[in-house]
């Protein structure tokens, strides 16, 4: 791995993750202080019984626990007011959040509110700096999640703030709280953390202590993509194997700036003609490609990760990057035999049209300076054929 | 709509208590016992300081047993009771669930402490001393195939010394002496 | 390959900042935390080898420096830590800068303790979990590449008048940032550049073999290994390699953030045994040690070790070398890196026990000490990770060996 010249890299969170891993939930907020939290979660925790398995593994540990369930999404500031007039009201002092997506947002939006001592939403608002010093915040991650639980984003009612110091102190992964998953969302998990982990690794302000978090978000990713797409046994635990997959992937993301294939995706996902996860199930292989061919990426060791160690020192060395990508390829292409089409080899298969390509480009690079609306155009339009650049040539 | 706030009380689980309790309660006496019986046990007593105090449990509050060293090289059971007392080493389990993982043998010592589920709270050096007693404790207690998983390798004793020192140490496990 | 085990816990808020010019960004982390007169503590040797004044130079006008103390002992005391809280208060300070090894890092850890607790009692503080709040800021500069200190949440202090250790354990304990700067090891002599790198080679082979170890602390292991495998001869030659240097630095950074997540095994049992014992610097014990750790656990934890040919040599050698035999290889390996650099550092950096000398030119590890070596390791924390038990007898083999250049003769080794 390259060592730059200059880097910097941080990650506050704590991993804890599998067998009894919500039993060490009082010990650990203990450890950084806590005497006593709130636990909080959406109505799907509820559901699922994933609020009911935290609280019951943390029932004999001597901790009075505050607890607010069946939190509502429809109205995300009314939620976050309320729940930060109980936390001061109940002289909480650490945050459990067990939930998806959208609810762990609630979580830092909350925990940054109470840290900061604000009683109004202006710590939320575009452009601030978010402090070092936020209170604990722990997250419990359903198998649903994409990832940016862990991860320094904080997405709130059109505002999007991004901090290291915004990631949970505390995760914890364990199998009784990752729900039953279908194979669908599994894909989806395991995609957002493929993206996370490998454009981490890849990516241009790459470095080797990034890389600790996003080699193993990789692993596990494409072990679960292979499993999904009907290659090798399946697991029992193949729900925690994505859950573990994603966490990794939004702590490789840290507070850094969106990659390519997630800038591209997000763009496609706002015209409601796909999720964000398939989006970058045929995006990535065409991101790298064409990254590899213009020079500014080397995915060689992408083919260890993803085929292993013996298929990768086998393979010559001008042919590891191809064959990467060739991997990642095949793998969505038997994901749309499995998913009956659900996942698309192309963009043509979501649903997209060609004309609408050029408007997503720009829409895409709108907030980034750093990128050409040109190569991004002919990046969709690659991905739109399901032509290949000719890297494997 | 409005929140509703609950308060969620500490629970014990009685059953799993129960059995860490009983377990904790042989074990503390047959160390008592073996250090009456087997001199590897004796070796070992005889490097902790006078009156060294040593705990095994559960956190935050127990059950534990607690044992004190007595005279050069022998030890004796005091209690389940972690804060009757100062204790000069506490192995101690970050919470109930992983106590029961290895007194069910489902996580042996070394596997609990690779998974960061023991805290050693004292000296280090005392803490292998303590290590290597309980397992010599739990190769005498427990049948091979048992044994064999609850410690990291199997040692070849003598078979009479084992057969003898073990129903030794049964029998003064069970009447305290 | 992965290896995920039942449950595992990784954790390493350490903001690392690396480069040729780390040094510069010193100002810009203490603004961010709301610090500007920093203290700074070291030891006679650092300070002696310029390298504070590359510091206060790059701090500029921008940071005051509330004062130094470059005093500090090779086994951090509690008087040292005293001294420089009294000083710490005086001079108004608000936040710490350790520039230094293993022993100046620690010494921070207590003084930081005591300002922020605002105590005069230590010891009410020892132990694991004692303090329950966020302390000063404490930026650690390494000036070594291989203890790996500056990723850890320990710090031993010695009451010398009490003949105590004192263990303090805390997250809150680790530093807020690590800085690795290329000119901070530019001028480390090439025996000291050879031992911490082996030191760092062995934190993460262990890290990666033994049983503590997760993805986590892999992926900081493997990544560690390669950067040494590629750079340290390279520095060896050509010291002032500044890339090679920086790789250096980020490898032993690597490697401290895989051994203090998956600690470490039996080289350190018995490496830390002849440090106590003899008086042998940490890092000669580990380079010739860690062939044996290997060797010893082989039947135990072959695979892993067989995984780790590839950063070690890379895929052409991988690919050549049959499944069985990359262990094996890997120890050669390491055996032959330990002669390459006794061949390039003129026979000072030794290959066997037997062969270390001290300062006054006789064998610091003289044979009649090794019982002595097998009764301190003993009662070292580190076995309790190590894949294959060891009693004293196992001691014995290992360390006769080790003592004679010999490989382990792998029928004595018993496999329970």
């Amino acid at each position: 791995m390259r060592v730059p010249n200059s880097m910097e890299f941080e990650c506050p969170v704590k991993i804890h993750c599998g067998d009894r891993a919500l039993n060490h939930i009082p010990f650990e907020l203990r450890a950084i202080g806590s005497a006593k939290p709130l636990v909080i979660g959406d109505e799907a925790a509820t559901r699922e019984n994933r609020m009911a398995a935290v609280l019951n593994a943390c029932r004999d540990a001597d901790m009075t626990m505050g607890v607010v369930e069946d939190v509502p999404l429809a109205d995300m500031t009314d939620s976050l007011l309320q729940l930060a007039a109980i936390y001061r009201d109940k002289d909480c002092d650490a945050i459990v959040a067990v939930g998806q997506e959208t609810f762990m947002d609630l979580a830092k939006a909350l925990n940054l509110l109470l840290s900061t001592g604000a009683d109004t939403l202006a710590p939320l608002a575009d452009g601030q700096t978010v402090p070092r010093t936020l209170n604990p915040l722990a997250v419990i991650p359903a198998a649903s999640a994409d990832g940016f639980e862990a991860s320094g984003y904080l997405h709130f009612e059109g505002h999007t703030l991004r901090s290291v110091h915004l990631m949970p102190q505390l995760l914890f992964l364990d199998p009784r709280a990752t729900g039953r998953p279908d194979d669908e969302a599994m894909v989806a998990t395991a995609l957002n953390a493929l993206t996370n982990g490998v454009e981490a690794y890849f990516g241009v302000d790459t470095n080797p202590i990034k890389a600790i978090y996003a080699r193993p978000a990789t692993l596990l990713a494409t072990e679960a993509l292979c499993v999904l797409a009907g290659r090798g046994t399946r697991a029992a635990d193949l729900a925690m194997t994505v859950t573990h997959a994603a966490a990794l992937g939004g702590c490789a993301l840290g507070g850094d700036r969106l990659s390519t294939t997630h800038c591209l995706a997000q763009a496609i996902a706002a015209t409601g003609k796909a999720s964000e996860a398939q989006a970058k199930g045929v995006l990535l292989s065409y991101v790298l490609e064409q990254r590899v061919l213009e020079g500014a990426m080397n995915v060689d060791v992408l083919l260890s990760l993803a085929g292993g160690n013996d298929r990768f020192a086998r393979t010559p060395e001008h042919q590891r990057g191809p064959a990467a990508i060739y991997f990642i390829r095949s793998l969505i292409n038997q994901l749309f035999e499995t998913s009956d089409g659900k996942i698309g080899r192309t963009l043509q298969d979501i649903g997209l049209t060609r004309s609408a390509l050029a408007a997503i480009a720009k829409s895409a690079c709108a907030d980034d300076t750093h990128e050409n609306p040109e190569v991004f155009e002919t990046i969709l339009t690659h991905a739109w054929e399901g032509r290949p650049f000719g890297c494997m040539t | 709509m409005e929140l509703h706030y609950r308060d969620v009380s500490p629970g014990r689980s009685y059953p799993q208590r129960a059995y860490l309790s009983i377990n904790l309660w042989f074990m503390g006496r047959a160390i008592q016992a073996a250090s009456r019986v087997d001199d590897r046990v004796r070796r070992e007593i005889r490097g902790l300081p006078p009156e060294f105090t040593f705990a095994l449990g559960i956190l935050p509050d127990g059950p534990y047993l607690v044992v004190r060293k007595q005279g050069k090289d022998s030890a004796r059971y005091i209690g389940r009771r972690i804060d009757a007392q100062p204790v000069d080493l506490a192995l101690s389990f970050k919470h109930l669930e992983a106590g029961f993982l290895t007194f069910t043998f489902r996580e042996n010592t070394s596997v609990a402490t690779a998974r960061d589920r023991l805290v050693v709270d004292g000296e280090v050096g005392y803490a292998c001393s303590v290590v290597r007693i309980l397992d010599i404790v739990q190769i005498y207690l427990l049948p091979k195939p048992i044994a064999r998983m609850a410690v990291k390798r199997y040692p070849h004793w003598p078979l009479g010394d084992k057969l003898i020192n073990r129903s030794r140490i049964y029998w003064r496990t069970l009447i305290g002496y | 390959m992965l290896n995920i085990p039942g449950y595992y816990e990784y954790c390493c808020r350490v903001n690392v900042v690396a480069g040729h010019d780390a040094l510069e960004k010193i100002p810009g982390i203490l603004a961010g935390v709301n610090a500007s007169r920093p203290m700074i503590v070291t030891d006679p040797g650092v300070a002696g080898a310029g390298l504070i004044d590359l510091v206060t130079s790059a701090l500029g006008n921008q940071v005051q420096i509330g004062g130094v103390d470059a005093e500090v002992p090779p086994d951090s005391s509690l008087e040292a830590v005293r001294r420089i809280a009294a000083a710490y208060r005086q001079n108004d300070c608000d936040a710490l800068i350790a520039v230094g090894g293993g022993s100046v890092l620690d010494t921070a850890k207590g003084v930081n303790i005591m300002v922020s607790e605002e105590t005069g009692d230590l010891m009410a503080f020892s132990g694991a979990g004692a303090l329950k709040h966020r302390l000063k800021p404490l930026i650690a500069i390494p000036t070594t590449a291989g203890t790996g200190s500056e990723t850890t949440l320990v710090a031993v202090i010695k009451d010398h008048e009490r003949h105590q250790k004192m263990l303090f354990t805390s997250y809150f304990l680790l530093p807020d940032a690590a800085i690795l700067d290329s000119r901070m090891t530019l001028t480390l002599p090439p025996a000291i550049t050879a031992a911490t790198a082996m030191d760092a080679l062995t934190h993460a082979m262990e890290a990666y073999t033994c049983l503590a170890k997760n993805p986590l602390s892999d992926a900081s292991a493997i990544s560690a290994i390669e950067l040494i495998a590629r750079h340290l001869m390279p520095v060896m030659k050509q010291p002032d390699d500044r890339d090679g240097r920086l790789a250096l630095a980020l490898a032993a950074t690597l490697a401290g953030m895989a051994f203090s997540n998956a600690m470490v095994g039996m080289v350190h049992t018995i490496g830390h045994a002849i440090g106590a014992v003899c008086g042998v610097p940490h890092g000669t014990c580990m380079a010739i040690l860690l062939p044996y750790g290997l060797e010893y656990n082989l039947h135990r934890n072959g695979h892993l070790t067989s995984e780790l040919l590839l950063p070690l040599e890379g895929a052409d050698v991988y690919a050549r070398t049959p499944q069985e035999k990359r262990a094996l290889r890997v120890i050669v390996r390491v055996r032959e890196l330990n002669q390459s650099l006794n061949d390039i550092t003129h026979g000072r950096h030794a290959r066997f026990l037997g062969e270390i000398i001290d300062r006054d030119g006789n064998p610091a590890v003289p044979k009649d000490r090794l019982p002595d070596i097998v009764a301190t390791a003993k009662n070292d924390g580190s076995l309790l990770y190590n894949p294959e038990e060891l009693d004293d007898e196992d001691y014995r083999m290992v360390l006769e060996h080790a003592w004679d250049g010999t490989p382990l003769d792998r029928n004595r080794v018993k496999k329970g």
